[in-house]
C-alpha cells in the first residue's frame, strides 16, 4: 500500500477567524491592538475605537433598557470606564468589542440591581421563531406558542437570559457570545444546548 | 410563573442619527480628564535595560480609587489628634500609614541609581535552554515557552531572559520589594531562603510565558537544620501588583546539597534519606503533559496531506506514541529547519514511515522506500473548520489537562508532607539537643509567568512592639512622613513601616534590629533598636535618635557599608 501524498501551498490563506460578520479578521485584530496601544499612551487617541463602537454598545444597551436617554448615560459609563481601565487591557486574541461589551452588560445589569426593577429583553417575533424553531415543539398556533414561550422566557435565570438573548435575540456567534461572557465557545454551545432543553420541557408542559 | 423580566415584543431600535446624537468623544475625554485619576500604582523598575521605560508602562496599575482622599481624611485625623499632646490611637496611626503606603508604587525602589544593571541571557525560543548561572543556580525553560502580547507563539529567533535573585535585606531594600503578606485579615512578614525577578524580551518587546509552560527554578540558600534533623519548610508566593500583596502559589521542593539516591538510603544523614524519597516520588509519578496546541499553516511554507492514521502507508516500529499525539485532520507543513529536499520527493511511493515526536511542535517524519528514505522536520497544522474543532478539543483538553495538573499537584504535595511528618515526627522522637546547622539546599519549584516570586515562609509579627513618638537624626532633622525599612539580624526580610507618629514596630526583644530610612540628601540614617523599647508608654511612644551617615550611596556595595559596617 502506498500513500497518496499531495502538496498544497495554498491552504493557509484567507485566515479568518470566523466568516460571519460580527467578527473581524486577525489582520483587523492586529490593526486594532495598534490603536488600542496608542490609546493607552494617549486617551485622546481613544477617539477612533469610540467611534467605531458607540453605536453597537448602544444598541446592547438599548435591547437591556429601551429607554434613549438611558441608553445614552449608560453608554457614556461604559466608554467612561472602559478609557479609565484601557491601560490594564491585554490583548488576548479576543475582539475589543467583546470587552466593551462585557462592560456593558455589567454596567447594565448594576444599574437594574441599584433601581430593583426587572431589566428590558427586548425579542423580535422572527427571532423568536427561530428560538421556536431551534427547540422543534410540535406545530401549534404560533402565537399561542410565543406567548408560551415568552413565559418560559420569564423563569430564566439571570445568565441563562444573557445567552438566550445574545444567541437569538441579537444573532450573536458562538466564538462572540464567548468573548464578552468569558468562556470557551464550546461551553457556550453546551449551556446554550441545555437552556433550550429546559424551555422545551416547560413549553411541553413537562 | 415568573416575572424576572420587563419583556418587550417587536420594540422599535433607534435608528443610527437617533444614537449619534448621543455621540460625544470630547465630553469622554473631558470627563475622563476630570475625573479622578488613577495613579500608578507599581511600576516594577526592575532592570536598567534598553527598554525600561516600556517595560515599566508595562507594569503600570491602578491604585484604589479612594486612596488620595482616605490620605487627606487621615491627615487630617492625624493633626487633630496631634493637638492633644498623647500618640494617636494604633488604629488611628494604621490608617494614616495604609493611606500612605496606598499611594506609594506597590514596588518602590528607593533609589533609582543602584538599581542592577540588566544583562540579557540569550535564550532560543523553539529550543528552550537549561542555564546554569552564578551561584549554582538553574533555570530549566522548555521548548516554544514564550508568548508574544497578542498571544502567539513565539517559535524561532531568540528571546532575551533578564533574571536576577535577591537572597538579605539589602537585596530586598534595593529591589523595593514589599515582604508584608496579608492573609485571612492577618498581617505576617515573609522570611524568604530566596526570591527572583525574571522577565523576558523578543526583539525589544517584553513577552509572556505560554499557557501550559513553565520555567523550573533551581536556586540555593542556607537552612538552618536542627540537631534532631527538622527544617523549616518553604512555599513559594507570587507578587500580585494589581492586588498589591503575595499570591500563595505552592511549597517548594528542597534538595540538600549532598546528592542522594533512593535506592541507598543506608548511611544517610536523615535530611539526605528525606531527599531521596521525595525524588522518588516525583519520578514515580511525573508531571502531566500539557495538551498540544492547535496551529495554522503559515501559507509560506511546504505543506502536504498525509494521514498516518489511516493504515495506508506502514508505520515503523516505535511511532505510536508520536501518532497518538496528533490531532484529527492535521496536515504537515515542512519546518524551516529541515534540510532542504526535492518536492517531487513527496510524490514517490514509498513502502513505510516513522514519526518521531522531537518537541512539541515539532516531528521527524521519514518516509521509507526500496532504496532511499526522505528524512524531515515536520509540524502538524490544521485548516478550516479542523482548526475550529482542534481548537475546541484543545481548550477541553486544557481543561483536563488543568484538572489532572491540580491533581497531580494535590498527590504529590500530599505525599511529600506525609513523607516530611513522619521524618519530623522521627527526629521529634529522638529527642534530639536544639543546636542547629546551616545547610546548603536547593529550592526547586516551578513558574508559569513571569515577574517576582519569592521562596518563603510566612511569620507572624513579633509580638513586642513600641510606637514611634518622633524620628530625629543628629542634626536635628525630624523624618515624620516617610517609609523606614526594619531587618533583624538574620537578614532574611525587611519590614516596611511608615515613620508617621504612633507607628507601630513589631520586633523580638531577643534579636538584634536595625532600623533605617533614606534622607532626602540620598544618605541613609539608621538606628538600632533596644529591648527596653519594649517597655515604654504606648501612649507616649519612642523617640527615635538616628544617626545619618555621612557617606553618599551610589551603589549597593554602599548601602551594604553602611548597613553591616563590620
Amino acid at each position: 500500500m502506498f500513500a497518496n501524498l499531495q502538496i498544497s501551498r495554498t491552504l493557509a490563506k484567507n485566515e479568518w477567524m470566523d466568516r460571519s460578520a460580527k467578527t473581524v479578521s486577525e489582520s483587523a485584530l492586529h490593526q486594532e491592538w495598534e490603536e488600542i496601544r496608542a490609546a493607552q499612551g494617549n486617551p485622546a487617541l481613544f477617539r477612533p475605537l469610540y467611534e467605531r463602537y458607540y453605536e453597537s454598545v448602544f444598541r446592547l444597551i438599548h435591547r437591556r433598557t429601551s429607554d434613549m436617554e438611558l441608553s445614552g448615560d449608560l453608554c457614556s459609563q461604559v466608554f467612561l470606564k472602559a478609557l479609565q481601565k484601557i491601560n490594564t487591557y491585554t490583548f488576548q486574541g479576543v475582539p475589543f468589542s467583546a470587552w466593551l461589551f462585557r462592560i456593558a452588560v455589567n454596567e447594565v445589569s448594576q444599574h437594574f440591581r441599584q433601581q430593583q426593577n426587572n431589566r428590558v429583553v427586548s425579542v423580535n417575533d422572527l427571532h423568536l421563531h427561530d428560538l421556536i424553531d431551534d427547540i422543534g415543539t410540535d406545530p401549534e398556533e404560533m402565537e399561542l406558542l410565543r406567548r408560551k414561550m415568552l413565559g418560559a422566557l420569564e423563569n430564566l435565570k439571570g445568565d441563562d437570559m444573557q445567552l438566550i438573548e445574545m444567541r437569538f435575540f441579537e444573532q450573536r456567534s458562538f466564538k462572540e457570545i464567548a468573548d464578552i461572557l468569558g468562556m470557551t465557545e464550546n461551553n457556550a454551545k453546551v449551556k446554550v444546548h441545555r437552556i433550550l432543553e429546559r424551555l422545551k420541557r416547560r413549553l411541553s408542559g413537562g | 410563573m415568573g416575572n424576572n423580566y420587563n419583556i418587550k415584543r417587536n420594540a422599535p431600535e433607534p435608528s443610527q442619527e437617533d444614537i449619534q446624537k448621543f455621540m460625544d468623544f470630547d465630553a469622554l475625554l473631558e470627563a475622563h480628564r476630570n475625573a479622578e485619576t488613577p495613579q500608578e500604582g507599581a511600576v516594577i523598575r526592575m532592570f536598567t535595560s534598553p527598554r525600561e521605560g516600556q517595560i515599566g508602562s508595562r507594569m503600570r496599575r491602578w491604585v484604589v480609587m479612594g486612596a488620595g482622599l482616605a490620605a487627606a481624611a487621615a491627615v487630617a485625623l492625624l493633626l487633630i489628634v496631634r493637638s492633644l499632646g498623647d500618640l494617636p490611637t494604633p488604629e488611628q496611626s494604621l490608617a494614616v500609614a495604609d493611606a500612605y503606603f496606598a499611594q506609594q508604587a506597590y514596588v518602590n525602589p528607593p533609589l533609582a541609581s543602584v538599581e542592577p544593571e540588566g544583562r540579557p541571557i540569550k535564550v532560543n525560543a523553539a529550543e528552550g535552554a537549561t542555564l546554569d548561572l552564578d551561584a549554582g543556580t538553574r533555570l530549566v525553560i522548555p521548548r516554544t515557552a514564550f508568548q508574544t502580547d497578542r498571544g502567539q507563539l513565539i517559535e524561532s529567533g531568540d528571546v532575551d531572559i533578564y533574571y536576577r535573585e535577591m537572597h538579605d535585606a539589602v537585596d530586598f531594600f534595593v529591589a523595593g520589594v514589599p515582604m508584608t503578606y496579608d492573609s485571612a485579615g492577618t498581617r505576617h512578614y515573609l522570611q524568604s531562603a530566596g526570591m527572583i525577578e525574571i522577565m523576558a524580551l523578543h526583539n525589544g518587546q517584553p513577552v509572556g510565558m505560554a499557557p501550559g509552560k513553565t520555567i523550573r527554578i533551581e536556586l540555593f540558600s542556607n537552612v538552618a537544620v536542627q540537631a534532631d534533623g527538622s527544617w523549616p519548610s518553604f512555599k513559594v508566593y507570587h507578587l500580585d501588583t494589581v492586588a498589591r500583596n503575595w499570591v500563595f502559589y505552592g511549597k517548594s521542593a528542597m534538595v540538600f546539597e549532598a546528592e542522594a539516591n533512593a535506592e541507598h538510603l543506608e548511611g544517610l544523614s536523615p535530611a539526605d534519606r528525606l531527599n531521596a524519597e521525595k525524588a522518588a516520588v516525583l519520578v514515580a509519578d511525573p508531571k502531566p503533559e500539557a495538551p498540544m496546541k492547535p496551529v495554522k499553516p503559515d501559507g509560506k511554507a511546504v505543506s502536504f496531506e498525509l494521514d498516518l492514521k489511516d493504515g495506508s502507508l506502514p508505520l515503523e516500529p516505535g511511532s505510536e506514541e508520536a501518532i497518538a499525539s496528533l490531532q484529527k485532520g492535521a496536515i504537515w507543513q515542512v519546518r524551516p529547519n529541515s534540510s532542504p529536499f526535492n518536492e517531487n520527493a513527496l510524490n514517490l511511493e514509498w513502502k513505510s514511515a516513522r514519526l518521531k515526536r522531537m518537541s512539541e511542535v515539532e516531528y521527524e517524519l521519514t518516509l521509507i522506500g526500496e532504496a532511499n528514505e526522505l528524512r524531515l522536520l515536520v509540524q502538524p497544522v490544521i485548516t478550516g473548520k479542523d482548526f475550529e474543532r482542534a481548537q475546541n478539543s484543545y481548550d477541553e483538553a486544557v481543561q483536563v489537562y488543568e484538572a489532572k495538573l491540580a491533581e497531580w499537584e494535590k498527590r504529590t504535595t500530599d505525599k511529600i508532607t506525609a513523607l516530611e511528618s513522619r521524618y519530623n515526627q522521627e527526629a521529634n522522637d529522638k529527642g534530639t539537643s536544639a543546636s542547629t546547622q546551616t545547610r546548603k539546599v536547593r529550592h526547586i519549584f516551578d513558574i508559569n509567568t513571569f515577574g517576582i516570586w519569592n521562596c518563603d515562609r510566612p511569620a507572624p509579627l513579633a509580638k513586642s512592639s513600641f510606637r514611634i513618638r518622633m524620628i530625629e537624626d543628629q542634626n536635628g532633622t525630624r523624618y515624620p512622613n516617610q517609609t523606614a525599612y526594619l531587618s533583624d539580624e538574620n537578614g532574611q526580610s525587611i519590614y516596611q513601616l511608615h515613620t508617621g507618629r504612633g507607628s507601630t514596630v513589631y520586633f523580638d526583644q531577643k534579636k538584634g534590629y536595625l532600623l533605617w530610612m533614606m534622607t532626602p540628601d540620598g544618605k541613609i540614617a539608621l538606628v538600632k533598636t533596644k529591648a527596653e523599647w519594649a517597655q515604654s508608654n504606648p501612649k507616649k511612644g519612642v523617640k527615635l535618635k538616628v544617626q545619618t551617615i555621612d557617606r553618599a550611596i551610589r551603589n549597593e556595595a554602599d548601602i551594604r557599608r553602611v548597613l553591616n559596617p563590620n
